[in-house]
């Protein structure tokens, strides 16, 4: 019972950068591999604030802003510029690997290379029918988890989260309705770049961070997306939930060196058994394709 | 001198991983991100073949390259259903699965402690001790390899490669067997950089898992779209900026730990750079299109 | 069915001359195919033989290419079958991939012509070389001489072919600098240096001048009558295209209606 409750708590914060991914992923084609430079530096922004006596949920709001810029600064330099030229998804790819080497260095230049922590000293513990929860482990899979709900929301009801969808249905029919692509794809690599953040200063809360974690979690967020679904949004939460139970269960029976061999082998089963995801439509197979 | 004689005979090796690497990307359009994996295939069964079974130079080399080959069929069978995005995720699996089991299969690899004493290269009796004569040895090496590239490029092979490269659906249509061509592509590509594996395990003496991860591999193909891809001369340029910059750098005085930090960074300002000005890199003649 | 049985007789009484020598062949059988709950083509028959040329008519998205790209093997239909016939034996379409089958004979023209971006007009053309021995790596370093004796006779033969599409003067020009014309040239060649027995062609003559239009269906019907290859021809250009078809086909919601010609 308890590791299934830590894989599910784990798997929300997969889950919730498989979100963040997809949304980028969906609505623009690109395959946004600089988000887990994004993630890297989200706790940096934070640690720094606090330096500089900054009050917590102040230097949290601060973190997530940063966060959402940066996130925009790639769109800005890279993908857009890139869409303009029609370059193809390869190019977009190395583009954004690039961007993403770019961020980590910076942040090890800036902040070293070692690892640091937020939190001072120990931490509370619950315990709730014989499960020991620790307050920084709930803390943020739950934070992530009405991160997503706040973006789930804001999805469906607002107006331009309709456009949204549309964006990554048709993105040409959104051009010729007179909608503003250029905002909206802004809006997309902003709301992306704050959902990572909001998980990447949960987990730093709660085991610490360096500048070399980006790349593993957005890449767990990936196996997440593709074991959900990449054609909605609720798809790679639930895969990444999946995802973090089947990860425990190996620590548990296995041992933790093979948990990445485990989540890779998943995602291979996946994509040769059912492509489309748990929750994908099935895509009418084009010739092209 | 002997500094000049290093340098060189990093050049010949990376000059290998880089050749190899653009058979896929420059001439197959397949964008392989578990180069380094093949690479470590290649230094690990050569190394354990040399040390433990006592073969000679040249036959633990091959043996090493046989095993790459062989292995290569992780990334060859998925890619006849796979391309782009989902390619890319596949290989980037295939890397970390690859490398989770150098690293962890500890009573092989020796896992984080490595593998030392390796022996320097030994042909008819004659020991290469010396860096000068393992440069000479090397070069041979690697200008065989460049050579039997070459005639490929210019064969029904390659442009049968080419041809998928620009429109796969078309390549078959005219009855190219493409996945049996992607099949070879990867065998011959992963043999070639299982060689420069066994000798770099040979000239340093030591590996471990940590040469052959995936930062190593996101470096090769940093190495080869910064070059230029398409070409022999391109591969050759980017692997000459990856042995070059470093030492540029060190006119620059930095700290070793900060002078690592800095190379990256550039590598990933590069790439950028790169993908907006010169898609086809310093040298290349192949742009994705 | 009486479509296959019209077919004969057709083929009977246009060809008799020649219809021992007829050995290849593509046979459709009650092709069926829904997409997106629609059904598109409904229990198709359909026959070419060597030395015939057919033409497959419809208005805009009657599902033209779709039947293209099944009896070219790339798309599978939901029931049906489909047989071809090369050099008197029969091969079953459906279990075979599209590229196995163009080695066997089967090739085809695609509408947007599909060109290889990178390579030169000649390159584009050798490439369809049929079974190169250099196509296995070993073979290129292992029968040097041989494999390049080969090049050169494929060589001759791409710029034969090129010659007689009039584009031998533009081999060495990249794909990416043609007129559509001439892209749809370069392409028949390419189709053509495979050596198939039976064609398919999506819209030969869409983007030619009516002059060359006019060059290419002769050249058209000088293949199918001196080198017996079978053709199946999907083309909006009737006027130009029907003097030199012996039957028709015309695809109507998703029916097939045979129609046989006159004057052939």
């Amino acid at each position: 019972m308890q590791i299934l409750i830590n894989g599910f708590l784990q798997g929300i914060l997969f889950g919730a950068v498989g979100v963040a991914f997809a949304l980028v992923y969906r609505t623009t084609k690109v395959f946004y591999i600089a988000l887990g430079g994004v993630y890297a530096l989200a706790p940096y922004f934070l640690l720094s604030a606090l330096e500089f006596d900054v009050p917590l949920v102040v230097g949290i709001m601060l973190a997530l802003a940063l966060s959402m810029l940066i996130s925009i600064l790639a769109e800005e330099t890279i993908h857009w510029p890139f869409e303009r030229k029609r370059s193809p998804t390869e190019v977009h790819l190395i583009g954004s690997l690039g961007f993403y080497l770019v961020l980590v260095q910076v942040i090890a230049l800036v902040w070293g290379n070692e690892i640091k922590v937020l939190k001072p000293g120990g931490d509370t513990t619950w315990e709730l029918f014989g499960v020991i929860l620790v307050k920084a482990q709930l803390f943020g899979p739950l934070l992530a988890l009405s991160a997503v709900l706040l973006l789930f929301i804001w999805l469906t009801r607002a107006n331009r989260g309709l456009e949204l969808r549309a964006l990554a249905d048709n993105p040409i029919l959104v051009a010729l309705l007179g909608r503003n692509i250029r905002a909206l794809r802004r809006w997309v690599f902003g709301l992306s770049g704050a959902l990572v953040a909001v998980v990447a200063l949960g987990q730093a809360w709660d085991v610490g961070f360096d500048p070399h974690v980006g790349l593993n979690t957005v890449l767990l967020g990936m196996v997440a997306m593709i074991i959900g679904g990449s054609t909605t949004f609720v798809g790679p939460l639930i895969g990444g939930i999946l995802l973090g139970i089947l990860r425990s269960q190996v620590v548990w029976y296995g041992s933790a060196r093979w948990e990445d061999a485990a989540t890779f082998v998943l995602l291979a089963l996946f994509l040769f058994l059912r492509p489309q995801g748990i929750f994908g439509r099935k895509q009418r197979l084009e010739e092209a394709g | 001198m002997n500094y000049l004689f290093h340098l060189l005979v990093y050049f010949e090796i990376y000059a290998i991983v880089a050749l190899s690497l653009n058979l896929l990307i420059g001439y197959g359009g397949l964008l392989q991100i578990a180069h380094a994996a093949y690479y470590g295939v290649g230094a690990y069964a050569a190394t354990l073949l040399w040390l433990n079974a006592g073969l000679g130079f040249f036959p633990g080399l091959l043996a090493g390259a046989a095993t790459a080959a062989l292995l290569s069929l992780l990334v060859s069978l998925p890619a006849w259903r796979f391309k782009g995005d989902y390619f890319v995720m596949i290989s980037i699996a295939v890397q970390t699965l690859l490398y989770t089991v150098m690293y962890n299969w500890t009573s092989v690899t020796n896992g984080a402690f490595g593998i030392s004493g390796i022996p320097r290269p030994e042909l008819f009796g004659y020991n290469f001790v010396t860096t000068g004569s393992v440069s000479v040895l090397f070069a041979g090496i690697a200008l065989v390899l460049a050579f039997i590239l070459a005639i490929l490029k210019w064969s029904p092979f390659g442009r049968a490669l080419q041809a998928m490269r620009d429109d796969e659906l078309a390549a078959r249509s005219i009855g190219i067997p493409v996945e049996w061509l992607k099949l070879q592509a990867f065998a011959i590509a992963s043999a070639m950089v299982g060689v420069a594996g066994g000798m770099y395990a040979s000239y340093i003496s030591y590996i471990d898992a940590t040469s052959f991860s995936l930062d190593e591999s996101i470096l090769m193909l940093s190495m080869v779209i910064i070059g230029g891809t398409g070409n022999v001369r391109g591969p050759l340029v980017g692997a000459a900026v990856l042995i070059l910059l470093p030492e540029l750098l060190r006119f620059l005085a930095l700290p070793d730990a900060v002078a690592a930090n800095v190379r990256l960074l550039a590598y990933g300002l590069l790439l950028i750079i790169m993908m907006h000005v010169r898609p086809q890199g310093l040298a290349g003649t192949y742009r994705y299109q | 069915m009486p479509v296959e049985a019209i077919n004969q007789s057709a083929n009977s009484s246009a060809k008799t001359t020649e219809a021992a020598s007829c050995v290849a062949s593509l046979c459709a059988d009650g092709v069926s195919l829904a997409f997106g709950g629609q059904q598109v083509l409904k229990n198709i028959d359909l026959e070419v033989r060597s030395g015939q040329i057919a033409h497959l008519r419809g208005g805009n998205g009657s599902g033209k290419t779709t039947l293209l790209n099944i009896l070219s093997g790339f798309l599978k239909p939901d029931s049906g079958q489909i047989k071809l016939v090369i050099d008197n034996q029969p091969i079953d379409v459906l279990s075979h991939a599209p590229a196995t089958l163009a080695r066997l004979g089967l090739a085809r023209l695609w509408q947007d012509t599909r060109l290889f971006a990178s390579m030169t007009v000649l390159e584009n053309v050798l490439a369809a070389s049929p079974r190169p021995l250099g196509i296995s790596p070993v073979m290129s370093l292992l029968a040097y001489s041989r494999v390049q004796k080969q090049e050169r006779e494929f060589k001759h033969q791409a710029m034969t072919l090129l010659d007689m599409l009039g584009m031998a003067d533009r081999a060495e020009s990249t794909g990416e600098r043609l007129s559509g014309g001439q892209a749809k040239r370069v392409a028949i060649a390419r189709m053509l240096q495979t050596g198939a027995e039976i064609l398919l062609l999506d819209e030969p003559l869409a983007g030619l001048d009516k002059e060359s239009a006019v060059r290419l269906v002769e050249d058209l019907n000088l293949l199918a009558d001196d080198t017996r290859k079978a053709m199946l021809i999907v083309e909006h250009n009737h006027d130009a295209i029907s003097p030199v078809c012996d039957i028709s086909y015309t695809l109507e919601n998703g029916f097939l209606r045979y129609e046989e010609h006159e004057g052939q």
